[in-house]
């Protein structure tokens, strides 16, 4: 298989200014970071609460531009498996996810047919035709899976999503996202959970206080890892 | 036999060979006996006997197959092996040894080929499939194997094809045009949305869209125009004529002014333009206002025959103007109030203070002259003689004072789409901050 760079991440800083002056004037989520994401790999990031993981995939989804350094796309088209972009609580579930539909880049013609296969993988039934407020914190985060999965990007980047609603969805989520890893679709895995990241990646960094440590094998970097915790 | 009397266990292996010939456990039994002992040449021999009496019952043979394999006779190994398949019936076993045999041999391709028969007959036979990843792995082929490894562990139905989307989707091929009309697209369906989220939360739903604004309508016009008349003729439509458009601009530019802050959500889970936000609330604001533009028109026609003439033909040409001027500035308000949240607050106030400096009320002609001269230079207070010359003289507008619109409009986007420009990147960020 030819490797591929997807993305190239050089000396990416990301830097915010304090509101109140606590200690530092600036707080930096990244710090110089260097990372490359593969074609076909998963690409796990390992790190604590505020380590700068959800961060770092905002920057590689190129909603937030870093005030240092680059991010090079090579010509890939990049998304963030968010599960509940911009979900307005008043509309249907079915309205939502036809906007939601058009965010991830389908058009309207395209998400319509999808609907059904929409509802369906939620296991919504009449809730689907029913506003988002009425839904439990589960059921909307099923809706935003459901939605989901319908679009296939270049690199698909996720954040803990592995936690959908019940253990049955959750089954069927994690099944549903295997899937897609086995059919060689790029996943960059943004996780606390060393369990998630050993099962699942075939490379891992860790993302400590905004930089990165990374190592030869995922057992070597899984191994830092847990000395990491355990010294705090 | 386990308990080391070898020759116990023969003899009583002896007489069940005689009573159970049909039996294959008691071959195999015995078999393993002779395998105790280090006894090859018996084991085969017991072996060849059980196949013949059992004529070639698979697990026999299996059992011999591996007894020559074992002697390093890999020629009679297969031959038996390939025996046991065709004999196997429904068992998998014969089909797994052949697989192993490949291994053991180191026969990748053959190997390969051998798993793969394996997994198609039973597909939630799991070392199959880790096998065939290791196989993959060793042939370089790293996709195969994380999708086999994979399939180990979550099941067969993983290898079937990805149902929806093959990946390398339509998003970077969508280019320009494609882009720009998928983003209308976004702009129009998020608008038409808001509308039906709005008129959800009350009982009449989309009643109140309409009804609202008009409501506003009679009341200014059976006020003020009926029973507040200040002496001017007509004052209900001239009225009207200054406060439909102004409502249409304020409502628009006070929606538009925390857009972009209300859509920081949004921005940062997607890649969509800051430009996004406040282009919906321009078109969710003038969808709103339509239903009163049209019923001023028709109040217009029924009240006062002078209304219709051609001069009519400017009116959707005004309000094109309009449109544009109003999106500059609730762009560039939205814009302000990320950088100045506390703008947010003033805008209400901001805009009544411009609804008196904009001759929504009065004739600007009217006011004393230091005022006046002022009042003149403001492109709403233009637009709004605009539409009264239209629809009430029945005139065309003022064209130098239309050009100088035109002008202020053009000059309000360039700094508009030069300051997004610039700020482009920024917009995200103070989200976060």
């Amino acid at each position: 298989m030819s490797i591929k760079k997807f993305l190239s991440l050089r000396n990416v800083g990301v830097r915010f200014k304090r509101n109140h002056a606590a200690g530092s004037r600036f707080f930096e989520p990244l710090k110089d970071v260097n990372l490359e994401v593969f074609g076909g790999e998963t690409l796990g990031v390992l790190g604590i609460n505020g380590a700068g993981k959800s961060t770092l995939l905002k920057v590689m989804s190129g909603a937030l531009k870093p005030h240092f350094g680059v991010v090079e796309n090579h010509g890939v088209s990049v998304s963030l498996l968010a599960l509940q972009a911009g979900f307005d609580p008043n509309l249907s579930g079915r309205d939502n996810a036809i906007f939601g539909g058009m965010l991830l880049g389908h058009s309207r013609k395209e998400i319509m047919p999808k609907l059904e296969e929409i509802k369906e993988y939620s296991e919504l039934g009449d809730y689907f035709h029913e506003p988002v407020r009425s839904y439990s914190t589960g059921m909307a985060a099923r809706l935003g899976f459901a939605i989901s999965t319908t679009i296939s990007p270049d690199v698909l980047l996720v954040d803990e999503v592995l936690s959908v609603g019940d253990a049955n969805f959750k089954k069927k989520a994690e099944h549903t996202m295997m899937r897609k890893i086995a059919h060689g679709q790029t996943v960059v895995l943004v996780s606390h959970s060393k369990t998630m990241i050993e099962s699942l990646c075939d490379r891992c960094v860790i993302l400590d206080e905004g930089r990165v440590v990374s190592g030869e094998s995922v057992e070597q970097v899984l191994e830092i890892y847990e000395e990491m915790i355990s010294s705090r | 036999m386990r308990q080391g009397h070898c020759d116990n266990a023969e003899a009583l292996l002896v007489v069940a060979r005689e009573k159970f010939p049909k039996n294959p456990l008691t071959w195999l039994i015995s078999a393993d006996l002779a395998k105790l002992q280090n006894d090859e040449a018996a084991e085969d021999d017991i072996l060849a006997q059980g196949q013949h009496v059992l004529s070639a019952r698979w697990e026999i043979v299996c059992r011999r197959a591996e007894l020559h394999m074992r002697k390093g006779d890999v020629e009679a190994a297969e031959a038996l092996n390939q025996l046991a398949v065709q004999q196997r019936g429904d068992a998998i076993e014969p089909l797994i040894q052949a697989a192993e045999f490949a291994d053991s041999l180191k026969d990748w391709a053959q190997s390969e080929q051998r798993w793969q028969a394996v997994v198609a007959l039973k597909p939630d036979f799991t070392r199959g499939y880790l096998q065939l990843a290791s196989i993959y792995k060793l042939k370089g082929d790293l996709l195969s194997a994380r999708r086999y490894r994979l399939a180990a562990k979550y099941g067969a139905n993983l290898l079937e094809a990805v149902p929806s989307g093959a990946p390398g989707g339509n998003k970077t091929a969508a280019v320009g045009l494609t882009r720009f009309s998928h983003f209308l697209g976004l702009v129009f369906t998020k608008a038409g949305l808001n509308l039906k989220s709005e008129a959800s939360r009350t009982y009449l739903n989309y009643v109140w869209v309409v009804a609202e604004p008009l409501l506003h309508l009679v009341i200014y016009y059976y006020l003020f125009g009926q029973i507040l008349n200040a002496g001017v003729e007509n004052y209900g439509l001239f009225l009207l004529c200054g406060l439909v458009p102004w409502m249409w601009f304020s409502k628009s530019v006070s929606v538009s002014a925390s857009s972009i802050i209300g859509g920081q959500g949004l921005m940062l889970n997607s890649n969509l333009p800051a430009v996004f936000f406040p282009l919906v609330s321009m078109v969710q604001s003038t969808l709103k206002q339509l239903p009163a533009l049209a019923a001023l028109f028709v109040l217009a026609l029924l009240t006062d025959s002078k209304s219709l003439t051609w001069n009519i033909c400017y009116l959707p040409v005004i309000m094109a103007l309009q449109m544009l001027l109003t999106l500059t500035v609730g762009m560039l308000l939205a814009a302000a109030v990320t950088v100045v949240r506390d703008l947010a607050n003033l805008v209400g106030t901001g805009l009544m203070l411009l609804m008196f400096l904009s001759g929504v009320i009065y004739q600007y002609q009217s006011l004393p002259e230091g005022v006046g001269h002022w009042v003149q230079y403001n492109p709403l207070t233009l637009l709004i003689a605009a539409y009264r010359t239209i629809i009430l003289e029945g005139a065309a507008p003022d064209a130098y004072a239309m050009a100088y619109v035109i002008v202020v409009t053009l000059v309000m986007t360039v700094v508009c789409a030069a300051f997004y420009k610039w700020q482009r990147n920024n917009f995200v960020r103070r989200g976060m901050a």
